[in-house]
């Protein structure tokens, strides 16, 4: 590429940049306004810090700009393996998260009543004592395993610690509040293992999207967008195809080649359509799908019983002019698209949001997961490998007294129960469920580390009561949240720039990657780092010394990252090749320079910020499968052990047929409310600048929310002018949406790229509290979502509410 | 002398907004207020502006980066009655702003839009403002606004290349927006350098300028997006 990025020369040079600057301010100006036009007039020392930004998952090197010590800029690391010096959006709001004015600044411990705002400034000695003393007593009553420690996803070393923590406690609850890994159905159930994929889109030639926004919050969006300039550069030798298959033209579906919308809820459909033109054409890669799969053709299971196989019910039901009926899609379109997925090898099918928050989205991620088995894509250069997780950092085994052996015993909150095949590890319906019910035991003490489930939830009223009836809850959050607000003890947490930490497991990546987090910058208010604080409690709590034993965070990470040293492998990049260079360097033998000790290893860490080692090729575990037949499921046998647990629970409602059941089919969607009087369908969807929501604090943020249709500050529903007309309303006229629970008031916005009939919300905004820039701003679509819970993710689909609307 | 110019490659550009954010913090622009923002008033020296043509199913979607283009024939200068705006020798288009009387003769004459005017004080928050970049001056109410093409960073890039003795390179200049891109769709450099990048992509047949019919000479040029394949 034509341009380098500056280097770090620049480092500890100190610049005269005062020289250019400030100077031009009158005295006329300069007199009106005193402090902030003469903030900028002094020389400064500058110095950049290399660290990783923790706005989002996707984990991207960042540096940051230090004028005598104070951070003024953030910017992409140019040798960070993930972001090669890009940085999205949120990225760039770091600074203003660090700085907000609406920071919690020490421990606050309520005194009104739960959710009145009143709260009473302690000392840090004060609050640990109070968290010790309440865990202590739950343990000694032996009841430690009704502690809960919520997250949103978390990861690296601190997750590490956390679950050693309450492990050694007794309490086998620690969850997640979102959904950590929406791609692991398919690969639970035809490769038999908890996987997540990662896509060498790289190497690809034809890639099929199935309502995966992967130039939007899909996928790390820095990693993403790097990658999709890549493809689309000129001098490559074979071009990457995108064919985007979604209702909304996004921004994944604009850049695509071919953007093809279709009904939501019905990908899998498709995905079956297409199916049936490989199958019916001969198209499919024999070679792979004789060798490595089961379930293609029929099948005989080991008690002799027939069962029919994946060929003979994609070619008798799913024939194009049925799925170009279910799906909106036209006939000739499918067989093209079938055609060109089959000769443009590698190719990868793969699914987003707009497959998997609807009702039917176990089926329809089997049925698209299929096609990659049909192409032979699987664990191949170009097609979807299994992502690698093997990092050489271990945690000591916890040391479990009787306290906490008994209370391990116990089920976690959120395991399915016997009542329905779930599949998942986590089931959040049944967590939901489980603390509604006070069963199988009660939840008695909460921590809720950096998640806000009272507003990223759906059923906003009922998660609200149900975290406002646990009757101790503990908050790591820096804002006063929605969630956060109905705490009992708050205990502020650094921000991401002001702490130590090790990021491991950025999703979709194809390689080993860990991230080094240093704080840039002295703590500014009177925050702890939550590391610190666990630490510290399981001093107080007697036997967890023996588990728990560094004295701080620092020298956990530190004795992590002695680990990787003493692994010998991967290394740490002091410059930027791309992906490429890195495999084609590595594949002739080229060793990188490594550290004499671990002084210097650490002291290189800390100075470039990531570690990385690079997999051996994919081809061996090509046949890697963890299923009873050791291959690529088609029909899966796991699903079928599953269904024959519950065979005789009556509870359990199958009405499918059995042969059925164990393949990729297609199921329409249950919506929620009649067509008749809710006719319009309701898509919430993701932000990169909000996420779930997190960065609605933010002025940057807030004030670019809606650059694609130059809105700022507020919400916007999209809707196709046609349905518009239909319903008489106008372009920026203000509506009320009403499910059949709630009714919300937005204002329209036309756009040509929404389907008609149906609106689209975008996801973040709407916050009661969460500081002063995102207090009252816009609307949160959560509140009117009325669909169920899908029971093999127990996650919300989140897209199956009908709606109508109202003109103001 | 180089004469800074950029070119931005709307194939690859994948309309996040990063360079919008970069801009903002580099260059301590102010936050608008909602009500401020309503009446179009909201600064933001890079836009992103979007343009939808057709109807559904088939609409093609395009996000153009837009800031100062740096004319190299550049109207706003004639018009301005105090020389508050000027062409330097590098081609950039400087606005002085203890000199802008607010007139906004300039806005008018950009045929680009590009130019802002501040209608309101500057409006930070004490804690945020500890996370300003000390190398831009703020502007006060009452006087016009746009990109500098982060001029300041030549000038510390200028200065770096003395302190440490080395002769100043091109590469060692890039504004914040192109160093930020994380699709790497955003190009700068010296367009009369013929090596350079970015004049080999403005010389291309893809590169095209806005408005070139009004003899503005841009500097500023896009690479059209590739046909769609199916």
């Amino acid at each position: 590429m034509g341009i380098k990025r500056r280097d770090f020369f620049k480092q500890s040079a100190l610049l005269v940049s005062a020289a250019h600057s400030g100077r031009w301010a009158s005295r006329a100006v300069a007199a009106q306004e005193k402090d902030i036009f003469q903030g900028s007039q002094k020389a400064g020392k500058e110095t950049w810090k290399n660290t990783v930004c923790r706005l989002c998952p996707g984990g991207c090197g960042i540096r940051v700009r230090l004028i005598d010590e104070q951070p003024v800029t953030i910017a992409g690391n140019p040798i960070s393996p993930i972001n090669h010096g890009g940085l999205c959006p949120t990225g760039h709001s770091g600074l203003q998260q660090l700085f907000h004015p609406d920071r919690i600044s020490a421990p606050l411990k309520r005194v009104g009543e739960k959710g009145s705002g009143k709260w009473e400034t302690i000392s840090w000695p004060e609050a640990l004592q109070m968290v010790a003393q309440k865990l202590l007593a739950l343990r000694n009553q032996g009841n430690p395993h009704h502690v809960v420690f919520l997250h949103a996803g978390f990861r690296g070393s601190t997750a590490r610690l956390v679950q050693q923590f309450m492990s050694a406690y007794g309490s086998p609850n620690v969850i997640s509040t979102r959904e950590e890994n929406p791609y692991a159905l398919p690969f639970l159930t035809m490769h038999g293992r908890n996987a997540r994929p990662a896509y060498d889109f790289l190497n690809s030639r034809f890639i099929l999207s199935f309502g995966k926004d992967f130039l939007g919050t899909e996928g790390p969006p820095a990693w993403m967008a790097n990658i999709f300039s890549e493809t689309r550069q000129p001098h490559r030798e074979f071009q990457t195809h995108f064919v985007q298959i979604s209702s909304r033209c996004s921004m994944s579906s604009a850049k695509s080649d071919l953007w093809l919308p279709v009904y939501p809820g019905t990908a899998g459909a498709l995905a079956l359509g297409i199916a049936y033109i490989l199958i019916l054409e001969d198209l499919y890669d024999h070679q792979f799908v004789e060798n490595f799969t089961f379930g293609f053709a029929d099948w005989i299971d080991n008690k002799g019983k027939p069962h029919s196989g994946f060929k003979n019910l994609v070619l008798k039901e799913y024939y194009p002019e049925k799925v170009a009926k279910i799906t909106g899609a036209p006939v000739d379109v499918i067989i093209q698209l079938a055609r060109r997925f089959a000769g443009n090898k590698p190719s990868i099918a793969i699914y987003g949001e707009e497959v998997t928050n609807y009702t039917n989205r176990f089926y329809s991620q089997m049925a698209i997961h299929s096609l990659n088995a049909l192409s032979g894509s699987i664990n191949m250069k170009g097609g979807i490998v299994i992502q690698p997780d093997k990092y050489p950092i271990s945690v000591p085994k916890s040391f479990l007294d009787s306290i906490a052996r008994r209370g391990l015993k116990h089920d976690p909150l959120d395991k399915g129960s016997n009542d329905q095949v779930s599949l998942v590890q986590s089931d959040l319906a049944k967590f939901l469920r489980n603390i509604e019910e006070q069963k199988p035991y009660p939840l008695e003490l909460a921590f809720l580390f950096h998640t806000n489930p009272v507003f990223e939830l759906p059923e906003t009223t009922r998660v609200k009561r149900l975290f406002a009836h646990i009757p101790y809850l503990i908050s790591f959050s820096s804002f006063m949240d929605e969630t956060t607000e109905l705490a009992d003890l708050i205990l502020p947490d650094h921000t991401y720039l002001e702490k130590w930490d090790l990021d491991f497991g950025v999703p979709n990546i194809p390689f080993l990657h860990v991230g080094l987090s240093q704080p840039v910058v002295e703590p500014v208010l009177d925050t702890r780092h939550t590391g610190e604080i666990i630490i510290q409690l399981a001093k107080m709590i007697d036997p967890l010394t023996r588990t728990v034993s560094s004295q701080n965070y620092l020298q956990t990470i530190r004795s992590q990252a002695k680990m990787l040293y003493d692994s010998g492998s991967g290394f740490i990049p002091t410059s930027d090749f791309g992906q490429f260079m890195y495999t084609y360097m590595l594949d002739r033998g080229f060793k990188y320079y490594k550290a004499e000790d671990f002084e210097q290893f650490w002291k290189g860490f800390v100075t470039h910020g990531s570690w990385l080692e690079m997999p051996a090729g994919t081809e061996n575990t090509r046949s890697a499968f963890q299923t009873p037949s050791k291959k690529f499921e088609f029909a899966s046998q796991i699903l079928q052990e599953q269904f024959s647990k519950y065979k005789n629970n009556s509870s359990v409602q199958e009405s499918r047929d059995p042969d059925l059941k164990l393949l990729p089919h297609y199921e329409p969607c249950e919506f929620s409310g009649a067509e008749d009087k809710y006719p319009l369908h309701l898509i919430p969807y993701h932000l990169v600048t909000l996420f779930e929501g997190e960065g609605a604090n933010r002025p940057l943020l807030l004030e670019m929310v809606g650059y694609p249709h130059l809105i700022r500050w507020n919400s916007w529903a999209e809707i196709n002018p046609e349905t518009a007309h239909k319903w008489k309303i106008h372009d920026s006229d203000w509506v009320w949406l009403e499910s059949e629970k709630e009714r919300i008031k937005i204002r329209v916005k036309y756009f040509q790229g929404a389907m008609p009939g149906i609106v689209y919300l975008p996801i973040g905004l709407g916050h009661t509290t969460y500081g002063c820039h995102a207090k009252d701003r816009g609307v949160n679509p959560n509140q009117i979502l009325a669909s169920g819970w899908e029971r093999f993710s127990g996650q919300f689909a989140r897209q199956a509410t009908r709606v109508r609307i109202l003109k103001i | 002398m180089p004469r800074w110019g950029m070119v931005i490659d709307l194939n690859t550009c994948t309309g996040c907004g990063a360079c919008i954010a970069a801009c903002k913090n580099e260059n301590n622009v102010a936050y608008s207020s909602p009500e401020e923002a309503e009446n179009g008033r909201a600064l933001s020296w890079i836009n992103l502006l979007p343009r939808y043509e057709g109807e559904f199913p088939n609409i093609h979607i395009q996000y153009y980066p837009m800031l100062c283009m740096q004319c190299d024939n550049p109207p706003c200068i004639k018009v301005c009655p105090v020389r508050a705006t000027y062409k330097a020798d590098n081609g950039i288009v400087a606005q002085i702003y203890p000199r802008c009387i607010g007139c906004r003769y300039c806005m008018a004459a950009c045929p680009y839009t590009v130019k802002y005017f501040n209608w309101y004080e500057p409006k930070w928050e004490p804690e945020m403002i500890k996370s300003f970049n000390p190398d831009v001056s703020l502007r006060p109410k009452g006087v016009v606004e746009k990109c500098t093409f982060c001029h300041h960073r030549l000038i510390e890039a200028r200065e770096e290349a003395m302190v440490e003795g080395i002769e100043f390179q091109e590469e060692q200049f890039v504004p914040a927006c192109v160093e930020t891109c994380p699709a790497r769709a955003m190009h700068f450099g010296d367009l009369d350098d013929p090596n350079s990048m970015v004049s080999k992509l403005a010389n291309s047949s893809r590169a095209v300028r806005f408005l070139e019919d009004l003899g503005t000479e841009p500097k500023v040029y896009y690479l059209s997006a590739s046909e769609k394949l199916i």
